[in-house]
């Protein structure tokens, strides 16, 4: 069992340069975050080119992991979701075509295998479903899609105008309910 | 609950960044926000860890076993060392480098902690989203504290913005502003502006020695050295930190 004491004993020892440590912390959470950029992505050449990135990004910037705050495994996750959603807007920059993301539904709940110890982050899957389903599927497309509120607009037809008073309001909500 | 919600929402900045809901200019007014204010930093955090828990109901994945070995090579690649080497260990300069022979100890000044942090806790932020140019930033004091000049700079701008927090050139002399890549000799960026804030025009050819380089600033006559290499006393020096 990998504790999140072990990964941030990974990420220390990487921030000095140590490249064992480098591949415990593969070794530890690679699968996760590979599931993270398949989820994202959609797609499996560009997972894996993110998940390289990630990677990469993660040994040069372990040294900074320290002053950020974060739970080692919300550092990880958040560094590969958002280059993950970097490629996602690159490629609608580069398409135009969105129709391929917004089709996608949410994945199924599915097992969490990874065996790591977990906070108690599933609070916000509470807290979501006390908001409106309109809403909690608003928030859940910006995180895991990239979506733009542009896009946010046109997929739940509010104008550009009121949607982020529309989703910041929701996101009170949902401070209040985390808060809790 | 409902009736104590705040319509303007105003507060829900840091949730909208961890989103990537702010648009570039909102993201990066954002993130200067957070290199300053303890308490945007902490609902960053917070917002952070809470909005993963979106991810755990994703199921792992092994990745191929191909990819560990491509992952190693740009990790540890001879390019991506000398890319990586900057910002994370300062390095001490060889007994043979200028700065020793001009009798410079690397400056550990401890009152730039603070900003220091500051500023690396920007880094942390995983960086604004929308794939922006990378950024640096270079905290220049003397060994007393008693000149601090912070250099900003956006990558392929050619334009360094220059803050001086603290003293002044003595009089009637100048500050000049250097970059010194590796053990190549010292070469001029400009003489800093009379006023605090002001912006020193990089030449393009010189752009490229700005990665992986320290800065110095040295005391000159008007105009800045005479000869193109520091002829007054070195003050500061400090490593040019990139981002991105």
């Amino acid at each position: 069992m990998t504790t999140t004491e072990d990964i941030e004993a990974m990420i220390t020892g990487m921030a000095g340069g140590d490249r064992n440590a480098f591949e415990n912390l593969y070794a530890a959470t690679s699968a996760k975050l590979f599931g993270v950029c398949l989820r994202v992505l959609n797609n499996r050449a560009e997972a894996e080119d993110a998940l390289q990135d990630a990677f990469v990004k993660i040994w040069r910037n372990a040294d900074r992991y320290k002053v950020n705050g974060l739970s080692p495994m919300t550092w990880l996750i958040t560094v590969t979701r958002n280059l993950c959603i970097d490629r996602i807007r690159a490629r609608k920059a580069t398409s135009g075509d969105m129709d391929e993301v917004a089709a996608l539904e949410d994945s199924a709940p599915g097992p969490e295998a990874l065996a790591i110890a977990a906070s108690d982050r599933a609070r916000i899957v509470g807290c979501m479903a006390g908001l409106d389903p309109d809403k909690a599927g608003a928030v859940r497309r910006a995180y895991l899609e990239g979506e733009t509120y542009q896009e946010l607009a046109e997929v739940y037809g509010v104008p550009l105008n009121t949607i982020r008073t529309w989703l910041r309001r929701s996101l009170q909500k949902l401070r209040e309910c985390l808060s809790q | 609950m409902s009736d104590d919600i705040d319509p303007n929402g105003e507060n829900m900045l840091a949730a909208e960044y961890v989103l990537g809901l702010l648009n570039a200019d909102e993201a990066a007014a954002f993130e200067t926000l957070m290199a300053t204010d303890a308490s945007a930093r902490a609902d960053y955090a917070r917002w952070a860890e809470d909005f993963v828990g979106m991810t755990d109901d994703i199921a792992p994945v092994a990745p191929p076993a191909a990819l560990l070995d491509r992952i190693r090579a740009a990790a540890f690649g001879t390019a991506a060392m000398e890319e990586a080497a900057p910002a994370p260990k300062p390095v001490k300069p060889a007994k043979s480098s200028w700065m020793e022979r001009l009798g410079l100890l690397p400056a550990a000044a401890g009152g730039l902690v603070a900003a220091m942090v500051a500023l690396w806790a920007i880094n942390l932020y995983v960086g604004p989203l929308l794939d922006p140019p990378a950024t640096a930033t270079v905290m220049l004091a003397s060994a007393d504290e008693g000149l601090v000049v912070e250099v900003g700079y956006v990558e392929d701008s050619g334009n360094l913005e220059v803050t001086r927090t603290a003293g002044a050139a003595p009089e009637g002399q100048v500050l000049e502003l250097w970059v010194i890549k590796g053990e190549n000799p010292p070469v001029s960026l400009g003489v800093l502006p009379a006023d605090e804030t002001g912006t020193l025009v990089v030449a393009e050819a010189l752009w490229p020695l700005l990665r992986g380089a320290q800065c110095a600033i040295s005391i000159e006559p008007p105009g800045g050295s005479p000869t193109g290499a520091p002829t007054g006393e070195i003050v500061a020096v400090a490593p040019i930190v990139w981002v991105g």
